[in-house]
C-alpha cells in the first residue's frame, strides 16, 4: 500500500491488533499450543523424576538403538525388558508358549487370545442380535415381549456383574466331573459334559483324507460360482428369474458330496468326548475352559442385546411403503426380507454396529475379572513382575487402538459398498 | 351395544370361513410343513420335559392354551370373526397356525421358568447373605454412627434432582427463575457432597471431632461409593464434554486437532486401561510426594473417559442445528459466545438428550469396573462378602442383588430421560 493512500484511512480508527480476528486466530492457537506443551512437559518431567527416584532408569537411554538382548535384536532400549524370560505360565496358549519364553511372546499370546475372543464374540453376537432383533418385531406378542425382557435386563446391568455371575454362579457352580467313582457331571444330549472344570463337547476332527476332500470343496465353490454367473447372465438375457440361489447351492453340495463319497475314509468325523481313565478331564472332543466360556457367553449375551436394538431400529426405519410395494409385486415374505428390507436396513445398521463390535473387543479386557489370559490380563501380570507401568500401558493402549482402527477401517469399507450411490 | 352390532356386517352378510384358503395359507407348502413338523417336535419335547419336572404347571399351561385356541378356532369357523378379549388374544398369541405353536412352546417354557424363579426367590434363607451384609453393601465401612451423612447426601441429590425436574417442567412458570440457582447448585454439588461425606476438621474418631469429622475415603464403599463416582463424574464430565465437542468444531485447526486426537484416543481404548492409567500412572505424572486420594484418581479417570464419549454425542447435536441458526444469530449481532450459549447449545443439547442419558447410564454401569483395580464399590464389597467362608455359597444371590440395584438405577435414569424429552418437547418444536 502506498504512502499516499494513508490519509484516506486517517478518518477511520485502525483496528487494534488485539481485536483483529486474523491476529487473534494465530495468537489463540499459539497460546493453546504453548499451554498444552508446557502441561505435557511438566507431566513428563514429573514422570521421569519419579521414575528415577523409583530406580527405573529405562528412559535415560536413547529411544532408538540397535543392540542384542538374550540373542535377539532389540531396537528400542526403553522396551528392552520385553526380551527377558517371562517365567509365568499362561492358562490358554493358542500359539506355542512356555514359561521360558520372553515377555514379548507372552504379550503376543495375549493379543492372539483377545483377537480370538473378539472374532468368536462378533460372529456369535451378530447371530444372536439379529435373531433377537427380528423376534422383537414379531407379530407374536409373547416372543416380542420375551425378547424385550432379555434386552432390558441385559442392557441395564453392568457387563462385569454379568461376567462374575456367569463365571462364579454359573460355570463354577456346575457339578464336579466325578465324586469318588461316580460321574456326577451334568450330561446334555450330544453328549456334552458340563463340569466346573470346563465343558466338553463333540467336535469335528480331520482324517487323512481331509486334504483331498478340501480340493473337492474348493472345486465346488468355483463351480457354484460359475453356475451362479451363467444363470445370472441367462436371467438378464431372458428377463425372468431362474432360481439362481437354489441351483448354486445344489451344485455346491452335489460336488462336495461326490467328493465325500469318493474318499476311502470319511474326510471328517465327529469325535465325542469321553471321560479320561485317570478321572481328570476328557479324551477327544473339545473341552472349553470355564473362563473362556463365561467370557464369551457374557460378551455375546451383552453385545447381542445392543445389536438387537440396532437391528430392530434399522428394520423399523425402512419405510412401510417399501414392504407394501414388495407385497404388491407378489414377493414372498422371505424374498421381501432378503431383497427389500434387509439391504435397506443394512445401510442404517452398519455404522452403529461398527461401534458395538469395537465395544465388544474393548470389553474383552474385562476377561481379567474371570482370569482369562487375554492381552489386558497378561499385561497386568507382566506389569506386576517388571514394574514397567509406562511401557506396558503404552503397549496395551496401542494394541487396542490398532484393533479399533482395523475393525473400523474394514466396516467403513463395507459400509461404503452398501450405501446408496446417489447421483 | 346396538352401534357395535350395526357397525359389524350381519352374520349372513359375512363370508363363511374359507377352509381351502386357510389350508393354502397355513399348511400347503413344503417349507410350511417342515416348519410345522419341527415346531410340533419341539413342543412334544418341551411338554414331555415339563411333565416330568413340573407336571402341574405344564398341564395348566397346555390346557389354558388349548381352551383359548379352541374358542378362537370355533369363532373363526362358525362366525369367521373373533371379537372382544378373544380378539386381543388372537392377534397377540394365536397369530397363525405356526404362531400358535410357537406360543405354546414359549408359554410352557415361560411357565416352567417363572415357576422355578418364584420358587427360587421366595426361599428366604438364601437371601441371608444379602440381609446380613446389607449395611456393608450400601455404605461400605463408613462409621455406623455417621450413617446419616450418606443418607443426607443421597437426599440432597434426590431433592436437587426433583427440583430441577420441576423447574424445567411445566409445573409452574414461576419456578423457571430458579433454573440458574439449580444449575449452580448442581455445579458445586461435588463440593457439597465432599463436605457432607468427607467432612471437615479432625478425623471423626478423635475426641474433639464435630458431627462433620473427616471420614477417610478408605472407609467409603458400597452403593454409596458407586453413586458418588457416578454423580461426580457425570457433573464434571458434562461441561468438559461440551467444551471438547465445541473444540472439535472450532475454526482454529490446532484446537480442533487436539480435541479430535483426545477424543479418538480415549474412544479407541478400553475404559479399564484408562482407569489403570489414572490409578497407577497419575501418581507418576504428578510432582513427587503429592499424594492424590485413590478414589479421586479413579473419578478423574471416569471424567476423562466419559468426556470423550459425551463430546461425540454433543457433536451429533451440534451438527443437527441448521446453519440458518448460526447465520441468524450473527445477523442480529450476537457475539460468538452468545451465539453458542443462547442459540446453538440449547438446541443441540435438547436434540441429543437420549444419547447423553444413555451415556450417563453407561457410566453408571461402568463404575463397577473399579472393582478390578481394588476400589470398594458395590460390586467390590459384594466380592469381599463372597470371600468370607460362610457366604461362599451365596454367589448367585449376591450378584443378583447387585444386578438388581444397577437395573433399578439404570431403568430410573432412562425413565427420567423419557420424561425430560417429552417435557422439553423434543421432536415437537
Amino acid at each position: 500500500m502506498s504512502v499516499g493512500s494513508a490519509p484516506a484511512h486517517s478518518g477511520k480508527p485502525r483496528i487494534p491488533f488485539y481485536r483483529d480476528t486474523r491476529v487473534l486466530a494465530v495468537l489463540i492457537q499459539i497460546v493453546f499450543v504453548v499451554a498444552v506443551v508446557t502441561f505435557f512437559v511438566w507431566l513428563f518431567g514429573n514422570m521421569f523424576g519419579n521414575l528415577d527416584s523409583l530406580g527405573i532408569s529405562d528412559f535415560q537411554q536413547p529411544f532408538f538403538k540397535i543392540e542384542t538382548v538374550n540373542g535377539k535384536t532389540s531396537f528400542f532400549p526403553w522396551f528392552r525388558f520385553l526380551y527377558s524370560s517371562a517365567g509365568f505360565d499362561i492358562l490358554d496358549t493358542p500359539i506355542s508358549y512356555t514359561r521360558q519364553d520372553t515377555y514379548l511372546r507372552a504379550l503376543t499370546v495375549g493379543i492372539v487370545n483377545t483377537l480370538r475372543v473378539g472374532i468368536i464374540g462378533i460372529v456369535l453376537s451378530t447371530i444372536l442380535g439379529v435373531l433377537t432383533g427380528i423376534a422383537r418385531l414379531s407379530s407374536n406378542w409373547l416372543l416380542s415381549k420375551i425378547a424385550l425382557t432379555y434386552i432390558e435386563i441385559i442392557r441395564n446391568t453392568p457387563l462385569l456383574v454379568q461376567l462374575f455371575f456367569w463365571y462364579f454362579a454359573g460355570l463354577l457352580a456346575l457339578p464336579r466331573l466325578r465324586t469318588g467313582e461316580e460321574i456326577t457331571a451334568l450330561i446334555l444330549p450330544g453328549p456334552i459334559y458340563m463340569t466346573n472344570r470346563g465343558i466338553a463337547m463333540p467336535w469335528i476332527r480331520g482324517t487323512p483324507t481331509t486334504g483331498q476332500w478340501a480340493l473337492f470343496v474348493i472345486a465346488a465353490i468355483v463351480l457354484a460360482w460359475l453356475v451362479s454367473r451363467i444363470i445370472k447372465r441367462q436371467e438378464e438375457k431372458r428377463q425372468r428369474p431362474l432360481r439362481r440361489t437354489t441351483w448354486t447351492v445344489v451344485v455346491f453340495f452335489a460336488v462336495a458330496a461326490i467328493g465325500w463319497f469318493l474318499m476311502p475314509v470319511q474326510p471328517l468325523r465327529i469325535e465325542q468326548p469321553a471321560v479320561a481313565d485317570s478321572g481328570f478331564g476328557f479324551i477327544g472332543g473339545m473341552t472349553v475352559m470355564p473362563q473362556l466360556t463365561a467370557l464369551i457367553f457374557g460378551l455375546v449375551l451383552y453385545t447381542g442385546a445392543f445389536i438387537a436394538e440396532i437391528v430392530r431400529a434399522g428394520i423399523q426405519a425402512v419405510p412401510k411403503g417399501q414392504t407394501e410395494a414388495a407385497r404388491a409385486l407378489g414377493l414372498r415374505s422371505g424374498q421381501m426380507m432378503r431383497l427389500i428390507t434387509l439391504p435397506q436396513a443394512l445401510r442404517i445398521i452398519i455404522p452403529p454396529m461398527t461401534s458395538q463390535y469395537l465395544n465388544l473387543v474393548k470389553n474383552s479386557s474385562l476377561a481379567t475379572a474371570v482370569a482369562y489370559p487375554e492381552l489386558f490380563q497378561i499385561s497386568g501380570t507382566v506389569l506386576n513382575q517388571t514394574g514397567r507401568a509406562v511401557q506396558i500401558i503404552i503397549i496395551v493402549m496401542l494394541s487396542y487402538l490398532a484393533f479399533s482402527l482395523v475393525i473400523s477401517a474394514f466396516l467403513n469399507w463395507y459400509n461404503k459398498r452398501v450405501q446408496l450411490v446417489e447421483r | 351395544m346396538t352401534t357395535t352390532v350395526s357397525a359389524m356386517p350381519r352374520r349372513d352378510e359375512r363370508p363363511p370361513f374359507d377352509f381351502t384358503y386357510w389350508l393354502q395359507t397355513n399348511i400347503l407348502s413344503v417349507g410350511k410343513i417342515i416348519t410345522l413338523l419341527i415346531l410340533i417336535a419341539l413342543n412334544i419335547w418341551i411338554i414331555n420335559a415339563g411333565l416330568r419336572s413340573n407336571p402341574l404347571t405344564t398341564t395348566a399351561v397346555v390346557i389354558l392354551w388349548a381352551i383359548f385356541g379352541a374358542l378362537i378356532a370355533f369363532n373363526m369357523v362358525r362366525h369367521n370373526l373373533v371379537r372382544g378379549v378373544l380378539r386381543g388374544v388372537k392377534v397377540r398369541i394365536y397369530t397363525s397356525l405356526h404362531g400358535s405353536l410357537i406360543s405354546l412352546f414359549l408359554l410352557v417354557a415361560l411357565g416352567l421358568a417363572v415357576y422355578a424363579f418364584v420358587r427360587y426367590v421366595t426361599f428366604w434363607p438364601r437371601w441371608e447373605a444379602v440381609v446380613v451384609n446389607f449395611r456393608l453393601l450400601m455404605f461400605g465401612r463408613y462409621p455406623k454412627a455417621l450413617t446419616w451423612r450418606p443418607v443426607l447426601a443421597a437426599l440432597f441429590i434426590v431433592v436437587l434432582g426433583a427440583v430441577s425436574l420441576a423447574t424445567w417442567g411445566p409445573v409452574s412458570r414461576r419456578l423457571f427463575r430458579f433454573r440458574k440457582a439449580v444449575t449452580i447448585l448442581w455445579l458445586i454439588s461435588p463440593v457439597i457432597l465432599g463436605i457432607i461425606l468427607y467432612g471437615i476438621g479432625p478425623t471423626f474418631d478423635s475426641p474433639n471431632a464435630g458431627p462433620l469429622g473427616t471420614v477417610n475415603t478408605r472407609l467409603w464403599g458400597g452403593l454409596m461409593l458407586t453413586l458418588i463416582i457416578s454423580v461426580v463424574a457425570i457433573i464434571v464430565s458434562f461441561p468438559l464434554g461440551v467444551m471438547l465437542a465445541l473444540g472439535r468444531q472450532s475454526k482454529y485447526p490446532v484446537i480442533r486437532y487436539f480435541c479430535v486426537g483426545y477424543i479418538e484416543l480415549i474412544r479407541g481404548v478400553p475404559l479399564i486401561t484408562v482407569l489403570f492409567m489414572a490409578e497407577f500412572m497419575l501418581p507418576l505424572f504428578l510432582p513427587g510426594g503429592l499424594n492424590v486420594d485413590s478414589l479421586l484418581r479413579v473419578t478423574v479417570g471416569f471424567i476423562l473417559f466419559n468426556a470423550a464419549y459425551l463430546a461425540e454425542n454433543v457433536r451429533g447435536g451440534l451438527q443437527s442445528v441448521p446453519r440458518g441458526q448460526y447465520e441468524a444469530a450473527y445477523a442480529v449481532g450476537l457475539s460468538g459466545y452468545q451465539t453458542t450459549r443462547r442459540i446453538i447449545l440449547p438446541q443441540a443439547l435438547r436434540a441429543v438428550i437420549p444419547a447423553i442419558v444413555g451415556q450417563f447410564i453407561g457410566l453408571f454401569k461402568d463404575t463397577s469396573l473399579v472393582a478390578i483395580i481394588g476400589v470398594f464399590d458395590l460390586l467390590s464389597i459384594g466380592r469381599a462378602v463372597l470371600g468370607q467362608q460362610e457366604y461362599r455359597a451365596f454367589q448367585a444371590e449376591i450378584y443378583l442383588f447387585i444386578g438388581l440395584i444397577y437395573f433399578v438405577g439404570a431403568s430410573a435414569m432412562s425413565y427420567a430421560s423419557r420424561r425430560l424429552e417429552t417435557r422439553l418437547g423434543v421432536g415437537q418444536r
